[in-house]
């Protein structure tokens, strides 16, 4: 069977039965996605290496916990992928440090982070784009306080330290926050009944 | 009936952020709540399609993927990753070249990872099945002080990836190669040459398991210690072999 086309559906059905080719195929789908937001959180990219190891790892052992009615599978990678980078916070007991690597370093990444077809490459980056703008319309003090619990594994009560508001702000802002973000996907028209952007 | 069970509580949730009690009285109420269960994988959800696919994108290096095939390997069935034993051949055809490990390295105290993987390597394949602390054996050696060596050659531009993982203070070693193609002739296999005080020795075929991955242990007439080169050629197997064929040459990792 021809894995490098096939729908995520058939491949976690191969992933369930054993095939090796299959999560191989998951990999190179998603490494990229799970690769940017371990090294967003982490910070450098030795640990976000053994990071996304672990993650196609989790999900070669755990592929029959996945249940696509509650989500796409890119979001179960990279809640799986989070779990684990805000775990190594947690341990280390540190907040990510600056992203390796220049602007132009990052950039030059772009062009082969994804896709080699120019057509694909334009939807992701629409994609994004639509994303970036739904972000950029939350309040800026919602959007601080989601974003440092999700990159940076912050607990609310260290949000309100960090942040020197009032616990109870803080809670309000993320819960807001979330709320509206959700309203936004679904105003996108990228968010199904269960709320996820579309995947292959 | 969604949030208004826990208000303040479902999107600190989703998001890791509430504190053990918080998490806890959250945790009960989601698990014995269909609504807020739902409730709480839609926001969740929603934070992932958003945040997670915010991320410049960023591409990790093509070892990353040899070495997760390396790890998924040690999960399969021995028959995957078992090595084959190896064919060797004492022909010196080449001068001895500078050793490529400085010396200094080995005179470290000896690193009882890299020697516990080396025998849990070979002692699982006689084994029917890795589990997981077995699996965790390369990542322990990956981590421990080790040089790795990066397969080089026209082999790369055909979408193969390999290292040698060298322990600097035991003896022993390990090849890594990724992306090997099933559809090679019945005459032919993939080969690893090694070359130490100008004679070389050979280990194969390299027979790839289901994902083009192959690994071997390497040990005695094998170990990359004191190497002065390490080829992975393609080659006729059905005729004899004394040194790498030039025209086959896929890529040189020392």
């Amino acid at each position: 069977m021809q894995y490098a086309e096939a729908p995520d559906d058939v491949l976690m059905a191969g992933v369930r039965r054993g095939d090796s080719r299959a999560i191989a195929t998951l990999y190179d789908r998603y490494s990229n996605l799970v690769f940017s937001l371990g090294l967003r959180m982490l910070g450098n990219r030795e640990s976000t290496e053994e990071l996304v190891q672990e993650v196609f790892l989790r999900a070669w052992r755990q592929a029959g916990t996945y249940q696509p009615a509650l989500g796409r599978l890119s979001n179960w990678l990279l809640g799986i992928t989070r779990n684990l980078a805000v775990d190594e916070l947690r341990r280390r007991g540190a907040r990510p440090q600056r992203s390796e690597g220049d602007p132009e370093e990052q950039l030059a990444h772009i062009a082969s982070a994804t896709t080699d077809d120019p057509a694909e490459q334009v939807a992701i980056g629409s994609r994004r784009e639509e994303i970036r703008r739904a972000l950029d319309s939350l309040p800026p003090p919602q959007r601080q306080v989601i974003e440092l619990a999700y990159y940076s594994g912050l607990t609310q009560a260290e949000i309100a330290a960090q942040l020197g508001d009032p616990l109870g702000t803080v809670k309000t802002r993320m819960r807001l926050a979330s709320h509206k973000l959700r309203e936004l996907l679904r105003e996108m028209d990228q968010v199904s009944p269960s709320g996820v952007v579309e995947d292959k | 009936m969604t949030e208004k069970h826990c208000p303040d509580l479902l999107a600190g949730y989703c998001l890791d952020a509430l504190d053990p009690a918080e998490r806890d009285q959250a945790a009960a109420h989601v698990a014995g709540c269909p609504d807020c269960s739902q409730e709480a994988a839609t926001l969740a959800n929603c934070l992932h399609a958003t945040l997670g696919h915010e991320c410049l994108p960023v591409s990790p290096s093509p070892l990353a993927r040899t070495r997760f095939l390396a790890r998924l390997a040690l999960e399969l069935a021995p028959e995957d990753v078992r090595p084959v034993a190896p064919v060797i051949v004492q022909t010196p055809v080449r001068p001895l070249r500078q050793l490529f490990v400085p010396r200094w390295l080995f005179a470290v105290a000896a690193v009882p990872a890299f020697a516990a993987l080396l025998f849990a390597v070979g002692w699982l394949g006689m084994k029917h099945q890795y589990d997981d602390q077995h699996a965790n054996l390369l990542a322990d050696a990956l981590r421990a002080p080790h040089a790795a060596m990066v397969l080089q050659g026209p082999a790369v531009q055909h979408g193969m990836t390999g290292e040698v993982i060298v322990p600097t203070s035991a003896n022993g070693g390990l090849l890594i190669v990724a992306g090997l193609s099933h559809n090679v002739s019945s005459h032919m296999g993939y080969v690893c040459w090694l070359e130490k005080a100008g004679h070389w020795s050979l280990w194969g075929p390299l027979t790839p398991d289901g994902s083009g991955l192959a690994m071997f242990v390497m040990n005695g007439a094998m170990d990359p210690h004191h190497a002065s080169a390490l080829e992975i050629t393609l080659e006729h197997t059905d005729r004899p072999m004394a040194n790498p064929t030039g025209a086959m040459l896929l890529g040189t990792v020392l």
